[in-house]
């Protein structure tokens, strides 16, 4: 429908966006608040759970190249069940694009501007990344890559502005955690960021050459940076007061000041956060869109882009605060995406393998 | 048709984001905060709030308006913390804006009952700074909140400088002073110490005449000493020189100023450079805490009647290790007998691994029994302009 | 004439025994204007004989000296008997270069007016144009918007053949390329169109060659006519085409594997492919050392960014978000605004446009109305409104910050595309703060993403990142180490000097 090429970089800027962008702000709370001064290594084994969950889904892309997740279930399971799973399917794009709407609204409710409504922010928003959408993916592409050099040496700035703040004693008592109710407790670090990924099922038709080596590499830099991040806020602000607060990072920037005329830096970090939750939300808005358009075979993008930011900024007031947003994703998150991101893909795989043996053996009399 | 509709959404669409406007304040609908002091009405409990809003119209160049007091002090009493800011719209023309305060002051009695709530509640603010500084005070709150300060004319940036120049001067006041440090230390062991301000004099001077007099010591906030906060709750005080060492044995400061007596004649010594190295060991089932601190020194004021040489010198600094040891020992000894964990010895203690901390982590009172075990080693590198002093009548003899 | 066939009559028709019938026609067909000159001579003693020209468009003194003395004197007439070969012997030696015949009487009155002398020669069965054009054209100077302090100061002039002179003389190669077409009905304009053969890319030049024969106009007046029709985004403040009055730019352009449009009557030549960061390149940069054209480069992206946003942020910082204000200057700030009326947004919006107003007033007015207006600008942009009560002081410096900042811009056109992303950041600004700011340069980051200068991202090199033309963006690397043509034109040589 679209015969737009992105190129192996700009794949690996949107994997490793979409994986670090918005999780480098929010995850390390609540990691370091269940695991103290380790929380750093709790992004590790996350990360290998997701390069492991990607070689399922490579696999399964490879079996059909040039297919989406759409076009994929409904060559295997035949139009009904393909097209109940793909639709299946596009309703996690939504309702993951519709999380991260909503993460702006409160972001920007509770740190910047109290009055204004929620919806503001959200429709704002969405009216712009719709516009990215209606553009196609190599427009968010190039975005992204320019917001990502931004955002790269934004971060850069702040990291080493903070690292004033250095403390090691902050680390004093490391390595006692208790490994396996961390893993429980943390178990949403799973589903989001890393198996939230598999929306990148959708953007391997349009990537030329090599998706296996920079989909892993993203995802192992993005385990990387995330992990570092824990790190670093454990040894500026720590642990204490990084587990109480709810946006540590933004805090971090807040405190940083060099000399005393150029302090309060968390406008910077709110525009990290912003660009970062803008290609977020364009690649998951883009692909519910182009799900949406493959499996009903409609071939014009504007209507039904436009039609979604009704439903995504509807949907996005459907919890009333932070707390609620944080718990269920604490509580289900983990075994909500495990179905999308392995389960389906599994079955799926599984399928195509007993239907090739099953048309080898087919083949094989008859020759 | 298409386009009118499209036209309209989009007009519609720019409208809605007009509401952003309920969150504009224009600059000059807003009360600048400069310093709050916060107290405890003793009779009936509520909360009594001192805010002291800058006037910008003292501070702007062109309107010439001069005469104008530069900040105007508010007190507001509520029955509850939040309450106490709410409040505040019965008495201010002007939108309170707390985002930009950076001192805080609070009276000795509300410090020993207890700061929980208050940065429990400063914390749930996004608009806190959380550099803020804390003070103490054992004068009358509300002298201190009227009190004018004479060359920097906002009191809150005054006492900010205090703490830098002190910190910077003698080593006697750490920066650590700001909420941060105490939240950091609300679940651990360890103590914070916040600096102490009182009014020099009885009664404050209250008008713009203040300016005037040439007078600068007259009724002025100084800072008098160091009280000492065991997690949320004052439990005690201690004098600025004691607290030089203390910072000396934490290693939070980089200067600090020592007095030595040789040949009953004083030298001043400003250490700088100050690297300290701090372990905790166990000997014999007792913790043992060493500190090893080395400093650079500079010979500010040397009244001995000879030229300075090599022995001379060695028997200096050999005198500062000896003084500074003993007396930080003391202090540590004193701390220890008031139960003051001022260093976090217990919480090192927890964090300790194998067998042999085993039975010391047993103990609950374990860290009483730390010893220090200090070492001091000073070399001197600035010895000023003179060597050799002028000796005046006495030495030219006869 | 009586022997013509009903067909013939309908069509003006130039019958070669009787040249005062076709004269006449067209003078009838020009409306019998007053500088139509109709100069009736016999030559060789019995030959009548017609030269027609317009006045206002020829050189009257080359067709009296010339052309006249040459006719009146021709006696070698005398030996050619037949007269329809009269023209071709006349032809033969008249001392002119640019000379056509025709029998076409249309294409007579449309080259009498593009400024040809018409022979009419009793019994010649056509009829000779010469070239006598003379418009009143101005010399070659300086460039007037793009000036620089070392370099080239040569600018183009209204003049095609001039323009095409300047770019010939500095392109000494076979491989350039000038295609000339007429646009507008009405106007018969040239433009030609010039690239490399050897470097432009054949689509490039075929999407150039589509969009300019797509032109369906009556007129063409200036480039800027051309521009609107061949550019790729109609609605977007960034202008995907370079114009430029410096054939040194043009020339570079089309080494550089781009394509030229220039147009008869406009000393503004069209340049593309380009990219956005092209904007931020002056003609200097090339011209100075490498290190000071690159710290150059950086005072004018700090320039455009400060130009865009300052007054934008000042407003979010002001009305909205106050906290991130340095606590000395926030009293200061509000010290100012003590007793100015309007909220910031309203403020800004006052001194933005009155500087508008001014600029506009300024760019407009004669020139001896020059003195009244920067006394009067003085007055509404600085002290004495502050001392009115109306502004505040620190919003006269943000203004003037904005007004100087935007006057860095290289090309003229850019900074037009500053001024409306300036007004377009201020009013998300008083919408809704800091947010509103930040949605506006997404916006624009996605606009810019998604716009194409003829096949071209308008992003690259930095969106897709090509890193072997970044020598040539932030940084200019000296001249010696540019071995590789840029990429982003996709030009058929990969090294230069090759």
């Amino acid at each position: 429908m679209e015969s737009s090429k992105i190129t192996v970089w700009q794949f690996f800027v949107l994997t490793l966006s979409f994986l670090a962008g918005t999780s480098f702000f929010f995850i390390p709370g609540g990691l370091i608040a269940v695991a103290k001064q380790d929380a750093w290594i709790i992004p590790f084994w996350a990360g290998a759970a997701g390069i492991a969950a990607a070689l399922i889904w490579i696999r399964l892309a490879r079996q059909y190249p040039g297919m989406s997740i759409i076009h994929i279930c409904m060559k295997v399971a035949g139009k009904p069940i393909g097209g109940l799973l793909a639709f299946l399917y596009i309703t996690y794009f939504i309702q993951l694009s519709v999380f991260i709407t909503r993460n702006v609204g409160d972001f920007m409710k509770q740190t910047m501007m109290p009055i204004t409504p929620l919806t503001v922010f959200h429709s704002m928003f969405l009216v712009i990344t719709a516009y990215a959408v209606i553009k196609g993916i190599e427009t968010i592409a190039r975005s992204s890559e320019l917001l990502f050099i931004i955002m790269a040496l934004t971060f850069v700035l702040i990291f080493c502005m903070a690292l004033a703040q250095w403390d090691w004693n902050h680390f004093q008592g490391s390595f006692r955690m208790n490994v396996w109710e961390s893993l429980v407790e943390t178990r949403n670090i799973f589903g989001f960021p890393f198996l939230e990924s598999l929306v990148f099922l959708m953007l391997f038709p349009f990537v030329q050459a090599k998706v296996k080596r920079s989909f892993i590499w993203a995802i192992i830099m993005a385990t990387a940076l995330l992990s570092l991040t824990t790190f670093f806020t454990i040894g500026v602000l720590g642990v204490t007061r990084a587990s109480h607060d709810t946006y540590p990072l933004f805090v971090i920037a807040q405190e940083v000041h060099v000399g005393t005329f150029f302090e309060h830096l968390e406008s910077t970090i709110a525009l990290i956060l912003l660009a970062a939750i803008f290609i977020k939300l364009s690649i998951a808005y883009y692909c519910s869109v182009l799900g949406l358009c493959q499996l009903f075979r409609i071939s014009s993008r504007f209507w039904v882009t436009i039609a979604l930011i009704l439903l995504i900024s509807g949907l996005a007031l459907g919890y009333d605060n932070v707390v609620e947003n944080i718990e269920f994703s604490q509580r289900y998150d983990f075994e909500y995406t495990l179905l999308y991101s392995i389960f389906i893909p599994c079955l799926l795989l599984l399928v195509s393998w007993i239907r090739k043996g099953w048309g080898k053996r087919r083949e094989e009399p008859a020759s | 048709m298409r386009p009118a509709i499209r036209r309209i959404a989009l007009a519609g669409l720019a409208l809605c984001c007009l509401t952003g406007c309920w969150d504009r304040t224009e600059i000059n609908e807003l009360a600048i905060v400069g310093l709050v002091g916060s107290e405890e009405n003793k009779e009936t409990g509520a909360s009594i709030v001192y805010y002291q809003i800058v006037n910008p119209v003292a501070f702007s160049q062109e309107s010439g308006k001069g005469g104008t007091s530069p900040v105007y002090t508010y007190k507001v009493e509520g029955e509850s913390r939040g309450e106490t800011g709410r409040r505040s719209a019965e008495s201010l023309p002007r939108k309170l804006f707390t985002d930009h305060y950076q001192t805080h002051i609070i009276t000795e009695a509300l410090a020993r009952k207890g700061l929980r709530q208050f940065v429990n509640f400063y914390e749930r603010q996004y608009n806190r700074r959380s550099s803020l500084l804390l003070f103490i005070t054992d004068s009358k709150l509300s002298d201190v909140m009227m009190t004018y300060t004479p060359l920097e004319q906002l009191p809150g940036r005054t006492l900010r400088a205090l703490v830098h120049n002190t910190n910077m001067s003698t080593g006697r006041i750490s920066l650590k002073s700001r909420v941060k440090d105490l939240v950091e230390n609300m679940e651990s062991s360890k103590c914070t110490m916040l600096p102490v301000i009182s009014l020099s004099d009885s009664k404050p001077f209250q008008t713009i005449k203040r300016f005037e007099t040439i007078e600068a010591n007259r009724s002025n906030l100084v800072l008098s000493g160091v009280a000492v906060i065991k997690q949320d709750r004052m439990v005690g005080r201690i004098g600025l020189r004691d607290n030089g060492y203390y910072n000396l044995l934490k290693g939070e400061t980089n200067t600090f100023f020592q007095t030595i007596k040789m040949n009953n004649r004083d030298i001043d010594l400003f250490a700088n450079k100050i690297k300290v190295k701090q372990s905790l060991t166990q000997a014999g089932g007792v913790p043992v805490w060493n500190v090893k601190i080395t400093a650079n020194l500079a010979i500010h004021n040397n009244e001995q009647m000879e030229k300075l040489t090599w022995e001379n010198l060695s028997k200096l600094t050999d005198e500062f290790n000896r003084e500074v040891s003993e007396t930080t020992n003391q202090l540590y000894k004193r701390a220890l007998k008031k139960e003051w964990d001022l260093f976090g010895l217990a919480d090192m203690i927890k964090s300790k691994r194998g067998s042999a901390w085993k039975a010391i982590q047993d103990k609950e009172e374990a860290w009483k029994d730390t010893r220090l075990n200090l070492k001091v080693t000073s070399s001197v590198n600035d010895v000023g302009e003179i060597i050799n002093p002028y000796m005046g009548g006495k030495a030219s003899g006869k | 004439m009586s022997n013509q066939d009903p067909r013939q009559a309908q069509k003006p028709s130039y019958d070669r025994h009787n040249p005062s019938a076709f004269v006449d026609w067209l003078k009838d067909t020009l409306h019998d204007p007053p500088d139509l000159m109709i100069h009736s001579l016999v030559i060789t003693s019995d030959i009548p004989c017609y030269c027609v020209f317009l006045d206002t468009l020829t050189d009257k003194n080359k067709i009296e000296q010339e052309l006249l003395a040459f006719l009146s004197k021709t006696d070698s007439l005398e030996d050619v008997h037949e007269p329809k070969d009269r023209m071709a012997v006349i032809r033969k030696r008249i001392p002119f270069s640019s000379i056509a015949c025709t029998d076409d009487p249309k294409l007579c009155a449309d080259n009498l007016l593009k400024g040809y002398c018409l022979v009419v020669l009793c019994g010649s069965p056509e009829v000779m144009m010469i070239q006598m054009a003379q418009s009143s054209k101005r010399d070659v100077s300086e460039p007037l918007t793009e000036s620089t302090v070392r370099g080239p100061q040569l600018g183009f002039t209204e003049e095609l053949g001039s323009n095409l002179s300047l770019l010939r003389k500095r392109i000494k190669s076979v491989h350039l390329h000038i295609e000339q077409t007429a646009l507008g009905m009405e106007t018969e304009n040239h433009v030609a169109l010039l690239f490399m053969d050897d470097l432009a890319a054949d689509e490039v030049v075929e999407e150039f060659r589509k969009r300019l024969h797509a032109i369906k106009s009556d007129s063409v007046l200036d480039s800027a006519y051309v521009e609107e029709w061949i550019q790729d985004r109609t609605f977007s403040p960034f202008s995907t085409l370079l114009s430029t009055e410096r054939p040194d730019i043009v020339t570079a352009h089309l080494l550089e594997g781009g394509v030229a449009v220039i147009v008869d009557g406009s000393p503004i030549a069209l340049v593309g492919p380009i990219t956005l960061f092209q904007f931020f390149i002056a003609p200097e940069d090339y011209y100075q050392r490498a290190d000071i054209a690159t710290l150059l480069r950086w005072v004018r992206i700090l320039s455009f960014m400060l130009s865009i946003f300052v007054p934008a942020l000042y407003v979010a910082v002001v009305s909205y978000h106050q906290e991130l204000l340095p606590t000395s200057l926030l009293i200061s700030i509000a010290g100012q605004r003590e007793g100015v009326p309007f909220p910031a947004f309203v403020e800004a919006t006052i001194m933005m446009v009155t500087f508008e107003v001014l600029r506009e007033a300024g760019l407009r007015m004669p020139r001896i109305a020059g003195q009244a207006i920067s006394i009067v600008g003085a007055l509404v942009l600085g002290q004495a409104a502050v001392t009115a009560g109306l502004v505040s002081t620190a919003m006269v410096i943000v203004v003037a910050i904005t007004a100087i900042s935007n006057f860095v811009a290289p090309s003229y056109s850019f900074g037009i595309t500053q001024r409306l992303l300036q007004f377009f950041y201020l009013m998300m600004a008083g919408a809704m703060g800091l947010f509103g700011v930040l949605c506006g340069v997404l916006f624009t980051i996605v606009h810019l993403a998604s716009i194409k200068s003829f096949n071209v991202p308008y992003l690259s090199p930095i969106a897709p990142v090509v890193l072997s033309d970044w020598k040539d963006v932030l940084v200019r690397v000296p001249r010696p180490w540019m071995k590789n043509y840029p990429t982003e034109n996709h030009a058929k040589k990969g090294r230069r000097g090759l």
